[in-house]
């Protein structure tokens, strides 16, 4: 072994300490940025595995209820799809108590029982797989929340059967990883309500008579195939299935959660490691070159000795290439441990509930690569520096820049600095410029290195304070299944314990500015709410004079104040009709939610006829909707039936006699249909099933014939109708055979899923656009009439107003009051209702004037006047939000469950802490970071400080023989670097609150957008924290002078 | 003699390297009378160094006692050994060890200010010649300058010891001599006690006593019968 290398070994050996500390430091840098970037890729890794391991669909699509064979059919020939899948997708009510009040919806979801599902393949978390048709299986994230178990019952209502299941096992589901119910229903809250279970398909299709039927396909695509245009292309072809919502993967709520939150992270995880990296590697720099600089009496010795400059050189590289060789491996060892609890901890935080490592070499060999390169760089620079140096000059190196030493001579400092001894401090930062220069720059990088991480915290933090305590002001917020008039604001503000009531409107639709859009939530606000008081950061307030972006736009979008953004309303299908709220409640003074349509669940069929059958004038109004078909059909089947019977000598069959029936009335039936929208299905079953049951009793009955008279058909009508009637009284039920009908061919359940999810899914495939119109607008309106006129008149062709057969149930049922239904239905009544609620633009522009200060997602803020106007909602609000008391609070949301169709409530406490919730990713990583920027810090901090004592130890000795206590000259060292933290405290400020501006600004997103903020207790803490290192660090260096042996150094000729 | 200012009794110095002691002093009994200029002389590594600075108490015997001025050095704790490097000791170190940020006046003060009544250290530096050059760093000044900053920085506590280690070993021959020179003259004219450690033997013709010693023991002494002016001895 050379001399030089020799030399090189017990130059860290003797250096050992300042050794470690460095490598420590380059250990830290890789460490983390090895720890957090896997940690991230992992993340992404663990969930693209998940994705494919199990199979994640690429397409969703809603029908109605369907056959199977009748979708395969349409599917068939589709060129680019791998694969699909037909299932079942039901909410329904579903409790775990057999006598349970409490019910939560579940999401019900067809598996089958012969095998399992190739696309969105269950993981089965504990238990197994169901085995029975009563066995089921329950989401992970669900199971979860409710703490259920293997053996559990689950209660699912279906009228009011229950259906009782057993949980057999928990799932984890590539659609529910982020159990989102939907784009809007994603906080962890809505568990809560919430829930998905997987049943066996014969047991679903049982249990709601749905024998063979299906309303959901889920697709693989092909690779290469584009599965946006392979959505358009399944959506034409399914289309007259009902289809009622198509998205791909992007769209996919909890995929779309994912993705953002993922998304959101990839700044953390990309710009930290690296922000870490390079503060650690410049660290380094700093320290290495102090360490050589040390060396250059050593330095200059050696060339002395006629050592080549090249081989000094060398030999400092080596010195630099063993630390950086070292710190990295030692580092990339501990970035791969640390990443194994780090990204265990960001997948819980993202209900990831699977995780998968890899090792990312390409990342590795960067770290390895950037920590080597600034290692070598130090110990190229500073021996080339100390090489360059005479041979004079390095032999006689004090570290001390005679023309820079600072005097105090007069003035102030003078006078309190008179002591010699106190102005060694000021003498020693003024030294040697250069290590001056690099201390107060690495305590500027420590306290940087705490404060941009802690920056983070305090932004969300405030973000959330700032949101829940100055602009979301309401306690709670209703939102509706449907539209009510407005005047329930103030029914809801005379509630007991409620102070403000203010309406709102929220939608989720496209915007577009300058060929770019975003799906956005559109939420109307009353111009001067009191309740959101969202507030523009730039720009003008007054919602009555344009639109308030959220703040993500700053940060997703280039729109300026003064823009206009386009509100696109054009994929919204106009089928209109007319639906009256509130009549019940009005009239009957109680609260019912009596929309009697057939958008209604099949399961409450029987408790709306129930109820019909209980109030007598509104049975006798549903009669009468009957008859009116009865008796127009009824009329001319007389004239046809009568003259082929007598015609034909009334000898048929009544085969013979169905088909002439058939016959004569198909075409009145078709034409019926053709011109007025009527449905086929319905009204050849209601009709079709008098007419053979008409033809039956003639046969059997020849006397009719002959008694025939146009009173005895409407007695034998009468009769039917009235065996109709009370056989769904007694029966509790519409006859299965009539369910099934119906659901296939109507779509029933698809039309009381749109009605649900009408303001949700608005913008995605939104099946009809209502226009609604209050009840007290319409009374206004109403002229006198009949309502048999009605009957006749509505089915009148109304050119662009398309009034369907269940349009007219809804009508006819909804407004109730027969004095109203009575007089409503003519012609220029409704002419008059369109007129007045002209059809919504295809678009709407308006006006940017500010941004506002709101931290989540795009959403876009009009006056509520504007949204009731390009909503068609005149008069009608979606939701209200309230302020009311803490105690009051239960009392007032329970009051709202039971008198309104409630689609959701928010308790703004709960959103409060599911925002936290939701945060805790980013405060995990956040902490994470905390934690690693304290360690750099207190190792920059440690070095530095440490070799401005190493540098110094001949001094301290000198003046410890001189008699100079341990206490002076450990506050000649404080004072000393009291000075240099204040001084890269102050230097630090800027350069954290522009670094922390920088990576805030670089990580905020469409998904949040926090204000960039640092709390004046941030800046403090940091502070305290680098004093705390600070007292360490000097507390060990004066330990180390007291240690030092006294008799050898002091005959140092240099340290 | 039995009076002296400095007394060491049988006392030892030795370190440990591993299972073997390696003795810097051994044994050693010497004592240094008030006003004495003792030269103590010895090749490197006979324990001189060693010797100076058990005086100085910044080294302590294994055994054995070191009294100066009737003060136990071996019984003193951290607090009394530098109130007692404060007022009885001056050290002269062959590297000056001045601290290079402050000037000549404020390297001076510096001592000046660790005791009550120190003498003006800008009386001293005239005395010892430097009084024009008060505001220079130490890095201006050359190597007999700066060692008689350090003497000014010694004498300065007005402590009754100094203790010079090889003070002219870094400078040349004529310079050596004026620094010499001016510690001959603080002993006489202030009285002081100086022990001066040095292996160059002409240069033991100054002092009133030589202690020669060799491998930690003193193996001769005696006392300069035709001492020198410091500038008349050559080396």
């Amino acid at each position: 072994m050379s001399i030089l290398r020799k030399k090189l070994l017990k130059d860290i050996k003797f250096n050992r300490i300042k050794f470690m500390a460095t490598i420590v430091i380059v250990i830290f840098g890789v460490a983390f940025y090895v720890g957090l970037y896997s940690s991230y890729q992992n993340l992404r890794f663990s969930i693209d595995k998940v994705y494919s391991d199990l199979n994640f669909a690429d397409i969703w699509i809603s029908i109605g209820y369907s056959d199977g064979e009748e979708i395969d059919k349409r599917i068939e020939g589709v060129d680019g799809i791998a694969d699909y899948e037909k299932r079942l997708v039901i909410e329904a009510p579903t409790s775990f108590e057999i006598d349970g009040e409490e019910f939560i919806t579940g999401r019900l979801i067809s598996i089958p029982l012969d095998g399992e599902t190739g696309i969105n393949k269950l993981l089965i978390n504990r238990g197994r797989y169901p085995e029975r048709p009563d066995e089921i299986l329950v989401e992970y994230g669900f199971a979860k929340h409710h703490n259920l178990s293997i053996g559990d019952s689950v209660y699912i209502k279906n009228g009011e059967n229950l259906l009782e299941l057993e949980i057999v096992g928990v799932a984890i589901s590539p659609e529910y990883l982020w159990p989102a119910k939907t784009i809007l229903e994603h906080m962890p809250d809505v568990l809560r309500r919430w829930g998905v279970f997987y049943i066996p398909e014969e047991k679903l299709q049982e249990a709601f008579g749905i024998k063979g039927l299906y309303n959901n396909v889920v697709f693989k695509v092909e690779e290469g195939a584009d599965p946006e245009t392979l959505t358009n292309i399944l959506k034409d072809r399914l289309g007259d299935l009902g289809v009622s919502e198509a998205f791909t993967r992007r769209d996919q709520p909890s995929n779309n959660i994912i993705s953002l939150s993922v998304d959101s992270l990839t700044t953390l995880a990309i710009a930290f490691p690296i922000f870490f990296l390079s503060v650690s590697s410049i660290a380094t720099y700093m320290v290495l070159s102090r360490i050589i600089a040390m060396q250059t009496r050593q330095i200059g010795l050696l060339q002395a000795l006629g050592y080549k400059k090249r081989a000094i050189i060398i030999h400092y590289l080596e010195y630099s290439l063993f630390i950086g060789i070292i710190g990295a491996i030692l580092g990339i060892i501990l970035g791969e441990l640390i990443s194994i609890p780090l990204t265990d901890i960001f997948a819980s935080q993202l209900s990831l509930p699977l995780t998968f490592r890899r090792v990312y070499p390409s990342q590795i060999a960067l770290g390895f690569g950037i920590s080597l390169l600034f290692t070598l760089f130090a110990g190229f620079l500073s021996s080339v520096k100390a090489v360059k140096l005479s041979l004079i000059e390095a032999m006689r190196y004090t570290g001390v820049d005679i023309k820079r030493i600072y005097r105090i001579r007069n003035g102030f400092l003078a006078k309190i600095f008179r002591k010699s001894i106190w102005k060694l401090p000021f003498r020693n930062i003024s030294r040697n410029p250069v290590r001056t220069i690099f201390t107060i720059f690495g305590i500027a990088l420590g306290f940087t290195m705490i404060v941009v991480p802690y920056s983070f915290n305090d932004s969300m933090d405030y973000s959330i304070e700032d949101y829940f305590g100055r602009v979301q002001i309401y306690d709670v917020k209703a939102y509706f299944s449907k539209p009510y008039n407005i005047s329930i604001v103030d029914d809801v503000a005379g509630w007991d314990g409620v102070r403000n009531v203010e309406p709102y409107i929220e939608l989720y639709l496209r915007i577009e500015n300058d060929g770019e859009s975003w799906t956005v939530l559109v939420r109307g606000l009353e111009s001067d709410t009191e309740l959101y008081r969202v507030e523009p950061l730039e720009g003008r307030g007054g919602l009555k004079s344009g639109a308030l972006l959220s703040k993500a736009f700053l940060f997703a979008s280039n729109i300026q104040v003064g823009d206009e953004v386009t509100i696109d309303i054009k994929p919204i299908k106009k089928v209109y009709w007319i639906e009256m709220n509130r009549t019940f409640q009005e009239i009957y003074n109680e609260t019912l939610n009596l929309t009697l349509s057939l958008s209604m669940e099949i399961s409450n069929m029987r408790e709306t006829y129930t109820r019909i059958k209980n109030m007598s004038g509104m049975l006798d109004e549903a009669i009468d909707v009957f008859y009116g078909l009865l008796y127009t059909y009824v009329e001319n089947w007389d004239a046809t039936v009568r003259r082929e019977l007598i015609e034909g000598g009334g000898n048929l069959t009544l085969e013979e006699l169905n088909l002439i029936a058939y016959n004569a009335t198909q075409p009145y039936i078709t034409y019926l249909l053709g011109r007025y929208g009527y449905n086929e299905t319905i009204v050849t079953y209601y009709l079709g099933q008098y007419m053979f049951i008409w033809n039956q009793n003639i046969l059997n009955n020849p006397s009719l014939i002959r008694d025939y008279s146009q009173e005895t058909i409407y007695r034998e009508a009468d009769k039917i109708v009235e065996q109709m009637v009370t056989e769904v009284s007694q029966y509790g039920y519409i006859p299965s055979e009539i369910v099934s009908k119906l659901n296939k061919e109507l779509d029933i359940r698809n039309w009381r899923d749109r009605s649900l999810r009408i303001h949700i899914s608005y913008n995605m495939i939104p099946p009809e656009y209502r226009v609604y119109i209050d009840i007290e607008t319409f009374k206004q309106m109403v002229v006198a009439g009949d309502f048999r006129e009605f009957i006749k008149s509505i089915i009148i062709d109304k050119g662009d107003f398309n009034v369907k057969y269940l349009d007219y149930i809804d009508i006819l049922l909804d407004t109730g009051d027969p004095e109203y239904t009575a007089r409503l239905m003519s012609d220029d009544i409704i002419a008059e209702i369109i007129s007045r609620n002209p059809p919504p633009p295809d678009q709407y522009s308006v006006e940017v004037i500010g941004f506002a200060n709101d931290p989540a997602g795009l959403a876009l803020y009009i006056d509520i006047e504007t949204a009731q106007k390009i909503f068609s909602l005149r008069n009608m609000t979606m939701g209200l939000l309230i302020d009311v008391d803490e105690n009051s609070q239960e009392k007032v949301i329970d009051r709202l469950y039971s008198e309104y169709d409630i689609l959701f409530i928010e308790n703004s406490a709960n959103t409060r802490k599911d925002w936290v919730e939701m945060l805790g990713l980013y405060s995990n990583f956040v902490n994470a970071i905390i934690a690693f920027g304290l360690t750099i810090s207190a190792a920059i901090m440690f070095n530095t400080i440490n070799i401005n004592i190493e540098e110094r130890r001949k001094e301290y000795a000198t003046m410890r023989t001189l008699g100079v206590r341990m206490r002076e000259i450990f506050w000649i060292l404080t004072i000393e670097n009291i000075v240099l933290m204040a001084i890269g405290i102050i230097i630090g400020i800027p350069i954290s609150i522009f670094t922390s501006n920088y990576l805030l600004n670089v990580f905020n997103s469409e998904f949040f957008a926090f204000d960039p903020v640092i709390y004046n207790q941030t800046f403090i803490i940091a502070t305290i924290l680098l004093g705390i290192i600070l007292y360490v660090t000097i507390w060990l260096g004066v330990k180390s002078i007291k240690m030092i042996d006294l008799p050898r150094v002091i005959k140092e000729i240099s340290t | 003699m039995n009076n002296g200012i400095i007394r060491l009794s049988n006392v030892t110095r030795y370190y440990e390297l591993g299972i073997s002691r390696i003795y810097a002093l051994k044994n050693i009994d010497l004592t240094v009378e008030k006003g004495e200029f003792l030269i103590v002389l010895g090749p490197s590594g006979s324990g001189k160094t060693t010797l100076l600075n058990v005086i100085g108490s910044i080294d302590k015997p294994n055994e054995g006692s070191v009294i100066v001025d009737g003060i136990d050095l071996t019984a003193l704790d951290e607090d009394g050994l530098i109130e007692y490097r404060r007022k009885y000791v001056g050290f002269i170190f062959q590297f000056f060890n001045l601290i290079p940020t402050l000037t000549t006046y404020e390297n001076v003060a510096l001592a000046a200010e660790l005791v009550d009544n120190p003498m003006d250290p800008k009386e001293v530096l005239e005395e010892v010649g430097l009084g024009d050059k008060l505001d220079h760093l130490p890095s201006q000044l050359s190597g007999g300058e700066q060692q008689r900053v350090a003497i000014a920085r010694a004498l300065v506590k007005d402590p009754p010891i100094l203790l010079c280690d090889e003070p002219t070993g870094e400078l040349d021959f004529e310079t050596g001599r004026r620094i010499l020179k001016t510690l001959k003259e603080v002993n006489e004219r202030h009285g002081k006690t100086i022990v001066l450690v040095t292996h160059n033997t002409p240069i033991s013709m100054i002092g009133d006593r030589v202690i020669r010693l060799r491998s930690g023991e003193i193996v001769d002494e005696y006392i300069v019968e035709e001492k020198k002016d410091p500038l008349e001895i050559v080396w």
